[in-house]
Parts: C-alpha cells; structure tokens; sequence
C-alpha cells in the first residue's frame, strides 16, 4: 500500500468522525498551546530583567569581602573559624591606581533611628561617596547629592530617599535641615527622585551620608562592598585583574576578594530564568501527556467501533503491518492537526499578552515548539501503538462477525 | 485448484471443544458453481471460512492450487486471499464512508496498485454491474441489491479465482437477490470459481454441484455421486 493511500484512507476516517476529531485535536492543541505559552512567558520574564540589567550598564563591577569558592576561605572558612579579611576604605582609595576604573564607590550599610523635631523612624543608612550617584544611576530631586571630597574626609551632610522625604518633611522643603541618625547630626544636602529598587538596594528608603561620617556611626571599618565603575565595557576584564592585584598586594598576597562582573549576575539570573522556563515547560508537557491517554482512549474506541472494518480489511488482504499504519496515521494526522492548532493558539496568545503588557515582549523560543510538536506527535504516535496492535492483531472471522 | 485432506476445526467454548468441521476431504476444480447448504450450526461458514484463508485448520491440508496453504503464517496467507480470493457477505460490509468507486477500490490500494490502474478498473467493474451512475454514491445511499453488487465488485476487483459468497442474499429481497445471483452466474460463466453458501434451497439448487454438511461433515455431494 503507499503511503499517500495510506493518508488519503486516515483522513477520510477522520471527516468521518467529526466529534471525536475535534476533542483529540482540541486535546493535542490546548497541550501545545500550554507549552508554546508558558515558555513564552518564561522567556519574556527573562528578557526582561536582561534588558533590565543592561540598562544598568554593563561595566559594573562589585567587590565583596571574602573568596566565595569552594577551596577559598569563603563558606569553609567560616566553618573553620576564620572570617574574611576586612576590605577597608584604604583598599577602595587604593584602587585609583588602576587606569581602568573611572568610579569608585565602597558601600556601608547599616540601618539606625533618624528624627527630625518629634518624627523618629527606623531607616536603612548607606555611607558612600559622590560617584554612587553616577554608578547607580540615581537622580537628585532637590538641592545636590553627596560633596565631592577624599573619601576619608567626614562631612556632616547626607541624602535622603523619596520616601524618607515624604515621611519627614512632606511637602516641606528638606534642604538645610538637620537630621539626626544615632548620635550623630547631618545636614540634608539634596533628595533623590523616586526611582524604586534597583539592584540590591531600594533607594527610595534610603539615608545617604558620605563614607567616613558612616564608618564613624557604626563604629566599623569594614566595608560591605565596593561598587567600581570600569572605563567601559570593553575594559572590566582588564579592571577585574587591576582590581584583584591591587587588593591582593594590600592583603598579604592573599586573594581574599571575590569580584562580580554584572556579566555574572547577569548570567545567573539569565539561567534562574532558563530553568524557571524550562520548568513552566514541564508543566505544560503533562498536560501533553493527558492528551496522549485522551489519544489511546479514543483510539480504543475507534478500533472496537471499526473491528468490522477490520474484518473486511483482512478479507481483502489487508497485512497487519498495513492495519497498524493505518490507525497509526490516524492518531498522528490528528495530534499534527492539533499540534499545529495548538501553535497558532498559543503564538496568538503570546500575542495577545505583549500587546497586554507593552513593556514585556512574549515570544515563544523556537526549541518550545518543534519540542512541543514534536512531542504531540510522538505521545500521538506512542499512545496509539496499543490501539492499533489490538487492531493489527483481530482474528478476521470474529472481527467479521463483531457486532 | 482446492484440495482439502482431512480438514478439521475445533473451537473452544467455555470448557469444551466443539468440533466444527470433522475430517473433510474435498475437491473443487477451476470454474466450478458449488453450492454449500446444510442446517445452522453444521459447519458451512467455518468451511468457507477455511477456503477462503480468513481462518485455519486444526488438523489436516488445504492445498490451493497445489500449494499446502494450511500452515502459512499469517503474513502470506493475507497474500494469498488477495490474489486468489474474493468475499461476498450476506450483510455487504462495505466500509460506510467510502463511495462505491472507493469501496471497489479498496482491494487494489492495499495491493499497492496506481491511482490510474485503479480508477480504470473500479469504473469497469461497477458499469458491468450496472451501476456506473452510482460511482460516487456512499453505501447509505444505496439500496440493497446495489450495495451487494458494489460489494461482488470489490470482490472481482483484484481478478480472483475463486469467489466465495456467504448468504449473499439472506439480507436482499428476492428480486435483488435474483439479481445478484445473476451477476454471479455471470461471472462464473466467464471462468471464475463459485462456492455459495445458503440456507435457500432456491438457489442452492442452480449450482452445478451442491454440497450438503451435517455436523462438520459432508453428508452429501453430488459429485461424489456421479
């Protein structure tokens, strides 16, 4: 038999049946559909926080006290007893040396009660130096950021977040009032515009005072990080190495810093995403699974309702390897039609999301499809192997005599 | 063309073995009009059954044209039944989405035969059966009479030897079944082996040679006789 017959014989069966193709179609294109979907969805999330980090700028670099590799004196170091040599405001000056890095921002976090007249609050401080504001793309509302001044140097100035503002002072103008943090008084020199979290920090919650005057606070020298801006993209190797040496030289010889490219946050929330999506993809291939134990089903009855049929096939000289591709054919020509279905459904729907959300842009990778397809088709192919033995297989003189 | 030796068949009911048919001999030359009758229960189906390959025996040899065909496995045996045997049943099965042409068409798409060869042939067979207005009519758009002469066209399709019709007007009126019977006289006229199986003694009595079985065996044979 050829196999274009062949076809020509499943699909007249199918027309014939118009109910049943249309739930194992509709079966095999709600899977599909699901998979071509979620990972849409999955892959837009991830495009998202990629072009988040990218409007970061890319030639930022961060330094934490500690080496956090398995041989170094991070995690066992700890257990052992040790603790990770301070990195100190010395080291940050220190790293001017290099000719590759243009800004330098070491970091203090810490968090303590301000007041002003009688509002008190508990509020996160950051001591840091003028160039934060170009590393973290801050933007100043009132009155100026930070003086540019040695980073050693204490001024009793500072800058408050959005929300700190609001609490505060209102409607009021802030600049020129005194706050108090600790046991320490600072005047508010200027106030950052809302601009929500970004990265590790929340802005808009934040008091903002130069480095030493932080250090003095809480009374320690260590930094928590240091925030490095490279020359330019092409420059953060070279300035990963600069930085690493110029620490190295200052600590004894001993590398006792780790050094985060945003390549490498990038890349560990590019696979976070990747498995996240290839998660959602998962999912959804169950519910191709279903629609493959829909398919056996419904072949089942398709054969018992056929065993006549069946009869007069092998009457007629039918092989049974020519019965089983027919029915084969049967279930693969209906899962592809649903498979397909399933893709114009689930590509429109990823559509139909993006232009929903104008700022995520869903599209479904290209690997989700064919697999789901391809999958469709081979739980089409694989669930219906039982049907069509069972029909392969009938004696012609009883199938004859079926009922 | 057949020789059965000591054919036997034997089914397990429950329990029990029944034996259909009970050690028969049997000769039947090309071109012959065998008639098989015989009360309900005697055998006559499974001996067709039998002839026509669709089934195989317990004990005993089934030569078709000098070829033991008893013990085949199932793959040639489906061959053999597509060259040299055609069926017709007392309740038509024909497949009930296919047109007539297709329906006629059948045998051959199985056998791998061109578009062109089969078109051609399915358009002979159903105009000598008088139905070439009905090319593309689906069997429920048939009256009886057509549907068993589509049915002896997919039958003929392939140019058998022997045509096997079992009750073949047990579900027609009698003027479609004179038809019919007609149309199969007709063919076995022009050279093709006829074994009817009924329970009418009517048309029992046209063949030339009339078999009678009682509980698997053959109990008369006008051959035999002769």
């Amino acid at each position: 038999m050829k196999i274009i017959d062949t076809i020509g014989l499943s699909a007249q069966a199918i027309s014939r049946y118009p109910l049943r193709t249309f739930m194992l179609v509709l079966a095999t294109a709600i899977g599909v559909a699901a998979v071509v979907l979620l990972t849409a969805v999955g892959e837009g999330a991830r495009q998202y926080v990629n072009g988040q980090f990218t409007s970061l700028g890319t030639h930022l670099l961060i330094i934490l006290p500690g080496k956090t590799e398995t041989s170094g004196a991070g995690v066992t170091g700890v257990l052992m007893g040790e603790t990770p040599r301070d990195l100190t405001l010395q080291d940050a000056i220190a790293l001017h040396r290099s000719v590759h890095v243009e800004k330098i921002a070491p970091i203090i976090l810490g968090s303590g009660t301000a007041s002003w007249q009688q509002r008190q609050r508990e509020i996160t401080v950051i001591g840091t130096t003028a160039e934060m504001l170009d590393i973290q793309f801050w933007r100043i509302g009132l009155g100026q950021f930070l003086p540019a001044v040695d980073m050693d140097v204490a001024t009793p100035v500072c800058v408050i977040g959005s929300v700190v503002k609001e609490e505060f002072f209102g409607n009021t103008n802030p600049i020129g009032q005194w706050l108090r943090i600790g046991d320490t008084r600072c005047r508010i020199s200027g106030t950052l515009v809302q601009a929500g979290r970004t990265g590790f920090l929340d802005s808009d919650e934040l008091v903002i005072l130069p480095i030493a005057n932080a250090q003095q606070l809480f009374d320690a020298p260590g930094l928590f990080r240091i925030l490095v801006q490279a020359t330019g993209p092409q420059a953060i190797n070279r300035a990963k190495q600069d930085i690493i040496e110029i620490i190295k030289s200052r600590h004894q010889g001993e590398e006792d810093i780790t050094v985060v490219t945003q390549d490498a946050v990038l890349e560990t929330f590019d696979s976070i995403f990747q498995m996240i999506t290839l998660g959602l993809a998962g999912i959804a291939a169950i519910s191709l699974m279903v629609a493959g134990i829909l398919i056996m089903n419904v072949m089942l009855v398709a054969v018992s309702q056929r065993t006549q049929e069946i009869g007069v096939l092998k009457a007629l000289g039918a092989q049974k390897h020519q019965i089983l591709m027919l029915f084969l054919t049967e279930a693969m020509c209906l899962t592809g039609l649903g498979g397909l279905l399933g893709l114009i459904l689930g590509n429109g729907g990823a559509e139909l999301l993006s232009i929903l959300t104008p700022e995520l842009n869903f599209t479904a990778p290209i690997w989700a499809m064919a697999g789901s397809i391809g999958m469709a088709t081979t739980s089409g192919l694989a669930f219906s192997i039982i049907p069509a033995w069972h029909a392969a297989r009938l004696d012609p003189v009883s199938a004859l005599a079926a009922r | 063309m057949i020789k059965l030796r000591g054919i036997c068949r034997n089914f397990q009911v429950g329990d029990q073995i029944v034996t259909a048919l009970n050690h028969i001999d049997l000769e039947i030359q090309r071109g012959e009009y065998i008639s098989i009758m015989g009360p309900s229960g005697s055998g006559k189906s499974t001996l067709l059954n039998i002839l026509g390959l669709l089934d195989r025996p317990t004990k005993g040899t089934y030569w078709l044209n000098e070829k033991d065909v008893s013990r085949l496995e199932e793959r040639t045996l489906a061959e053999q039944r597509q060259r040299n045997i055609g069926f017709i049943f007392q309740f038509f099965h024909l497949i009930p989405r296919l047109s007539a042409r297709e329906n006629v068409e059948l045998p051959m798409l199985l056998a791998g035969k061109s578009v062109d060869a089969r078109r051609e042939r399915s358009r002979d067979v159903l105009k000598s059966m008088g139905l070439a207005n009905r090319l593309n009519h689906r069997p429920d758009q048939l009256s009886g009479g057509e549907r068993q002469r589509v049915a002896i066209g997919r039958a003929i399709s392939m140019e058998p030897a022997a045509l096997l019709a079992d009750e073949p007007t047990g579900n027609l009126d009698s003027k479609s079944g004179d038809e019919v019977i007609q149309i199969i006289e007709q063919l076995n006229q022009e050279g093709i082996s006829l074994i009817v199986v009924t329970h009418d003694p009517e048309i029992g009595k046209r063949a030339s040679r009339h078999l009678t079985l009682h509980d698997g065996k053959v109990r008369y044979d006008t051959k035999r006789q002769l």
